[in-house]
């Protein structure tokens, strides 16, 4: 299994983290040649689902922290890591709420461009400053933190040391812009899970290589862009069992536009993750999941109002039986209305940001609910 | 496909990248085009104006500049192209303004750097573009003379076998304009222009002012007065300094001062002729301002005759000559004030003359704003900053980071996590984690 640290680098923290733009602003280079931009943020999470009488309750708290080094021209130099608590309680459960917390691993990253933004080479570390091994108690909340479906913004406390490297180019064809690259990562063995009698269950991710074709374009005031991604894996390892979670297709899309002075953005995307092997030898599931967004922007008196709606879909396929039991299929819906205020003084960029999802996830009544302080400083 | 082979592939899309030909007057014919369809598309307008510039209608360059600039007044490449375009019609005045535009809010920083050093010769350049007005306009400024309390101070002249001393009179003089300038009742012509309006009008071989055109520039200066003077070796380090105020109304000189003295007394000698002119003026100074002029710019007097020698070679165009000198007097005396900024300038203004479109071109190739330019050259008025968005998205993609500008407030997909689908982990409606992992992860021996 690969790319464990990748998850920290998903949602939540680019959200919080991210205070540009409605849609997306990505550049190879700094935004501002020469300026070192810090950010850093609050944010909690919370979802709670309900069925049969029971409640369970995920919760995490995060603080990301992130800098921006822009050196000379053409290279740029990032580093970020967080700190994380998580928290899995039941009501009604006798047990103890199970909980993890510290900080994350830590990832640095240099880009050098070349030509006229033409090619950029970058390569990425990441340092296993994190809890990689959670122990029994631990470690329904650092499972409960990795769903896919409910993308908590720290997916993964840590996860060993890894290393990527990647090339992507990008060149106007006609008035469409085309980018296309590839990556490879590679993680060094890490321990995920300690037994109560102290043993460590060791466990060595497979590689990764990435590839990605997007496109984007301008319609005057407005911008479209489209991407697919494609992940293959190579297989995992744990203590002589090999097992494959399956690869990845990431189709995405979006279009922005401005009109008057309210912006307006349409994004969406879809990830089928393949089949796989479990480490007892049965099929992994396939996994499907979709998500449509949309957001508006209200300038006024200096501070930008965005509302947002977004619904996200999931769709999994059946689990064989085994020897410890399979698994039906299952769906999740949830649907998320959010707004975010963004506002500067003297360089100190301000997003605060709040949301509220309902829905269902595999037969349990889901609510959940999300607050950030964002900041972001750049003189 | 073998994972090595797809690099390979993509090594050779990367060696094919921008190797698209440039071809000004199809670019031009493209642009004006979308420019007729769109009159007022400032990124159209912009590219057709580097189109324009390349292909060397620099004036029709300045036209759709201009209009560009107008709808996007902060645009860095539109202010680059619209000074180059206007640099070459002549216009110094648009050239200035709008290098200055750039270095506000161009995002190069080389080229911000280059046009700093333009800016300073550009500096150099219109004030030479002026006196060559002024001359050619005399007959309309008549003989009415300037105010008397202007006053034009030319350098002084010098006549001794002592080399090392030709350029002392020239330091004199600046001597002589700074401190006549701290009376707020005089304003003195700035040596830089009455340097250029002698030029234009001509001096003598050994670059001495005689005394007719010591009143045409000061006509020509607009001053009221004129102080003109020598500086001669006598024996040994003996000197003699003449200065006499010269009405330029009636072309009559006043009464003429002088100072003997020794090369060490030099300052002195030189506050006691300072202070004689302004009684010869008329000028009673407060007790502030005789203070500010019983100051000496330095107690070195090699420093003073390095800096001297500097004024020497920035007039007669020598500025990476003078910035050598300048920096020599600074050396000799880091009090030096006006030693450091003569050579802050003059090492500008020599880098500045070296700076050219071509050279600018170049440092801009392979930078954003470069993507800009050269989408404009193959007749696209594509931002080159949307090109650098595409790279960016694909970077975050490829090896994302969470310091990323990904700004979006939509959730992007997720990524494969360490103890995943694989190991039953991610389910959070199951309360028997544990279990599952075991049975996940194999119990060791």
């Amino acid at each position: 299994m690969t790319a464990p640290t990748l998850r920290i680098a998903g949602r939540g923290v680019a959200i919080a983290l991210g205070m540009l733009s409605p849609l997306v602003v990505r550049t190879a280079r700094a935004q501002d040649a020469g300026v070192i931009s810090t950010r850093a943020a609050a944010e909690v999470v919370s979802y709670t689902l309900r069925a049969n009488g029971r409640e369970k309750t995920i919760s995490q708290l995060v603080t990301p922290l992130a800098v921006v080094i822009p050196i000379g021209e053409r290279f740029t130099f990032d580093i970020a890591t967080a700190y994380a608590r998580s928290r899995v309680a039941v009501k009604g459960d006798s047990a103890a709420p199970s909980t993890v917390s510290g900080l994350t691993d830590t990832q640095l990253r240099g880009s050098y461009v070349f030509g006229q933004d033409a090619i950029v080479l970058t390569g990425g570390l990441n340092l296993p400053t994190g809890q990689s091994t959670a122990n029994a108690k631990q470690f329904i909340a650092a499972q409960s933190i990795s769903n896919d479906f409910l993308l908590f913004p720290i997916g993964t406390m840590g996860a060993g040391f890894g290393a990527t490297g990647g090339i992507a180019l990008a060149r106007p064809i006609g008035a469409w812009n085309v980018g296309v690259g590839g990556s490879y990562r590679h993680s060094a063995d890490f321990a995920p899970y300690e037994y109560n009698d102290g043993q460590k269950a060791h466990y060595q991710p497979g590689n990764e290589l990435r590839t990605r074709i997007g496109i984007d374009r301008s319609f005057g005031a407005a911008t479209a862009m489209a991407g697919v991604t494609y992940s293959s894996f190579g297989d995992d390892k744990s203590s002589g069992a090999t097992f494959n979670t399956g690869n990845r297709l990431v189709f995405q899309g979006g279009y922005s536009a401005t009109v008057g002075s309210v912006g307006y953005s349409l994004g969406a995307w879809n990830l089928t993750r393949t089949r796989g092997t479990r480490a007892d030898g049965r099929s992994a599931p396939s996994e499907n999941i979709t998500n449509v967004a949309l957001g508006a922007s209200f300038a006024a008196g200096g501070v930008s109002l965005e509302p947002s709606l977004e619904a996200r879909h999931l769709a999994r396929s059946a689990v064989p039986a085994g020897t410890s039991g399979g698994a039906a299929s299952a769906t999740g819906q949830m649907e998320t209305i959010g707004v975010r205020a963004r506002w500067t003084v003297s360089g100190l960029h301000i997003a605060p940001s709040a949301g509220y999802s309902t829905g269902k996830l595999e037969g349990s009544a889901l609510t959940g609910w999300h607050g950030t302080l964002a900041v972001r400083f750049a003189p | 496909m073998r994972r090595s082979t797809l690099f390979v592939l993509l090594i050779g899309l990367a060696a094919a990248v921008g190797c698209a030909p440039h071809n000004p007057a199809s670019a031009v014919t493209r642009l004006e085009a979308k420019r007729d369809a769109h009159p007022d598309a400032a990124k159209t307008l912009r590219a057709l104006g580097i189109a324009y510039h390349d292909a060397g209608r620099f004036a029709d360059a300045v036209r759709v500049l201009g209009r560009a600039q107008q709808l996007m007044p902060s645009d860095g490449v539109t202010a680059l192209y619209l000074g180059m375009s206007a640099e070459a019609t002549g216009d110094l005045t648009t050239a200035r303004a709008s290098y200055e535009s750039y270095v506000r809010f161009g995002r190069t920083s080389r080229v911000r750097a280059q046009l700093r050093g333009k800016l300073a010769a550009l500096a150099r350049r219109e004030i030479e573009a002026e006196a060559k007005a002024t001359v050619a306009a005399e007959s309309k400024i008549g003989t009415e003379p300037g105010s008397p309390r202007t006053v034009a101070v030319l350098p002084l002249s010098f006549s001794g076998t002592d080399t090392t001393l030709t350029s002392l009179g020239i330091g004199l003089a600046d001597l002589m304009i700074t401190d006549l300038s701290r009376s707020a009742q005089l304003t003195v012509v700035e040596r830089d222009r009455l340097d250029a309006l002698l030029d234009e009008i001509g001096r003598s071989g050994d670059g001495s002012v005689d005394a007719a055109t010591s009143v045409r520039s000061g006509r020509l200066a607009r001053a009221g007065r004129v102080v003109r003077g020598s500086v001669t070796q006598l024996r040994g380090s003996a000197l003699r300094a003449d200065a006499a105020v010269v009405d330029v109304s009636t072309a009559r000189a006043g009464s003429p001062l002088n100072a003997d003295f020794t090369l060490d007394a030099l300052f002195d000698a030189e506050k006691r002729i300072v202070f004689a002119l302004f009684a010869d003026m008329g000028i009673t100074l407060t007790p502030a301002e005789r203070a500010a002029i019983d100051l000496r710019p330095t107690r070195s007097i090699a420093a003073f005759l390095a800096y001297s020698g500097g004024l020497a070679a920035e007039d007669s165009g020598r500025f990476d000559r003078a910035a050598q000198l300048f920096a020599e007097a600074a050396r000799i005396d880091p009090g030096f004030a006006a030693a450091q900024g003569a050579a802050s300038r003059a090492e500008a203004t020599s880098a500045g003359q070296a700076v050219t479109a071509s050279s600018v071109q170049g440092t801009l190739a392979g930078t954003a704003e470069g993507a800009t330019v050269s989408a404009a050259q193959q007749g696209e008025d594509i931002d080159g900053r949307r090109l650098a968005s595409t790279l960016g998205a694909a970077r975050d993609d490829l090896n994302p980071s969470p310091a990323s500008d990904a700004a979006s407030t939509i959730v992007p997909p997720p990524v494969k996590d360490p103890v995943g689908i694989a190991t039953g982990a991610g389910d959070v409606t199951s309360t028997a984690a544990v279990i599952r992992i075991k049975v996940g992860l194999p119990v060791l021996p």
